[in-house]
């Protein structure tokens, strides 16, 4: 795995070189700014895998290097690690806004940093091995056979305000856990006729009608402060970062009309109806660590129970869910 | 032996890191000065932040988990509003000397085992 380190302090680049050397990640370079990295990056004759980054750097921080590397069609999905003493709540949200993967607080435990590594490479492998057998949207022709991997892949949509990567949503709030989570709401978004339209489509027109439903849900939210993912099929997690209250119905009608006004139609014209079923809000102030890593499962099984079941409300979790969960 | 060879490098790392650390106690000393003798202590105590921001990053992982959770609270406290209102002048100072009298204890441990 090709690492990019960049931090401005000589002795972190020294020790990161040194904790990374013994875990086995050898192949590592350091720049001390991001006008350097940069630099070195347009110089690269390979691409970098994965990039370390510190925020705070004079001239350039980590987070601005991040929208720039985000911005680089190679490195859109890139993990970015951001290696840095900015533990409060407003770097975090800004570093994953912009569009970092995951976010690691100096001084860092060697143990912590070996594990999210090792997880990345863990990561890379399945996503090459994913590629070999099952090409992008964009390689497949249009008589390609269509697989259920298609269907079930988690799209970044990084394009749409307020949208991330769903690993670095889950590292977010397990990262925000840590320092506060006042005014959190998670929920799901379930749109059952994804199914039908995938079924009707090419993977590139699938690909388009999902993104273009994450555009409405982007739209709705709007004047929240939020961020989003799609968990692959037809399913959406949201989080409020700002609110104490959310009315899953009314969303769910303001949704409606945003989908209703956007008016999508697959490439031969013929329309797509989309009738999205949204979870109740769950509020994570008062959640231990296992319910925050839970949490956006436990949005999607709402929202799914909303989607069998219109009238339920707050129901107890299933028993699938239970065992799921390590429960029973 | 790659083990051993880490740990030959890392302790490189760590006497770099100590020798980083007097030039920093010399900064941080004359600052501490400083708090006493201008009305205006902004720009000072954003000097010393930026110092603390410094050790904040590194001494834990090298083995000074005090001195970082020090580093750490300085630079907290710096970054906070609170800092900039003229009473947190003695909480400013109160902080440094911690930092200080840290500083020279682990010289001085440093200095036994030499």
């Amino acid at each position: 795995m090709k690492i990019l380190a960049v931090d401005d302090d000589p002795l972190i680049l020294e020790l990161l070189v040194e904790v990374l050397r013994a875990a086995g990640f050898s192949n590592l370079s350091v720049c001390h700014s991001a006008t350097e990295a940069l630099e070195k990056i347009h110089q690269a004759d390979t691409p970098f895998d994965c990039f370390l980054l510190d925020i705070q750097m004079p001239r350039i921080d980590g987070i601005e290097l991040t929208e720039q590397l985000r911005r680089m069609a190679y490195y859109r999905n890139t993990p970015i690690l951001m290696i840095t003493a900015m533990s409060d709540r407003s770097y975090i949200d800004r570093a994953f806004a912009a569009g970092a993967s995951d976010y690691i607080t100096k001084p860092f435990d060697v143990v912590e940093i070996h594990s999210r590594l090792r997880l990345i490479q863990s990561l890379l492998a399945e996503h090459l091995s994913l590629e070999e057998r099952n090409p992008t949207a964009q390689e497949k022709s249009p008589a390609s056979i269509v697989t259920s991997a298609d269907f079930e892949k988690r799209l970044a949509l990084l394009d749409i305000d307020g949208f991330i990567d769903y690993l670095a949503l889950e590292n977010y709030l397990m990262q925000v856990s840590r320092v506060s989570l006042f005014g959190m709401i998670t929920f799901g978004i379930v749109v059952p006729d994804m199914a039908r339209t995938f079924r009707a489509s090419s993977v590139f027109e699938f690909e388009a009608a999902v993104s273009d439903f994450a555009e409405a849900i982007s739209e709705t939210l709007k004047p929240e402060s939020f961020f989003a993912s799609h968990a692959g099929e037809g399913h959406f997690v949201c989080v409020l970062t700002n609110s104490h209250t959310f009315a899953p119905e009314e969303f769910e009608r303001q949704l409606h009309q945003t989908v209703r006004e956007m008016d999508l139609h697959f490439c031969d014209g013929r329309a797509i109806s989309l009738m999205p079923v949204v979870g109740e809000g769950n509020s994570l102030q008062l959640k231990s660590s296992r319910g925050i890593s839970n949490a956006l499962v436990h949005a999607l099984q709402s929202a799914e129970e909303r989607a069998i079941n219109p009238n339920a409300q707050n129901r107890a979790p299933s028993g699938k869910l239970m065992r799921l969960l390590g429960f029973g | 032996m790659l083990q051993q060879n880490t740990a030959i490098r890392l302790e490189k790392i760590r006497i770099h890191f100590l020798t980083e650390l007097e030039k920093q106690y010399l900064e941080v000393e004359m600052l501490r000065g400083r708090l006493d003798q201008v009305a205006d202590h902004s720009e000072t105590c954003y000097a010393i932040g930026r110092i603390c921001h410094k050790i904040a990053g590194t001494a834990a992982t090298l083995g000074f988990p005090d001195l970082g959770n020090i580093a750490a609270e300085i630079d907290d406290f710096v970054a906070s509003n609170y800092a900039k209102r003229p009473e947190a002048q003695s909480e400013m100072r109160d902080h440094t000397d911690h930092l200080l009298v840290l500083m020279s204890l682990i010289f001085d441990h440093e200095s036994m085992f030499a």
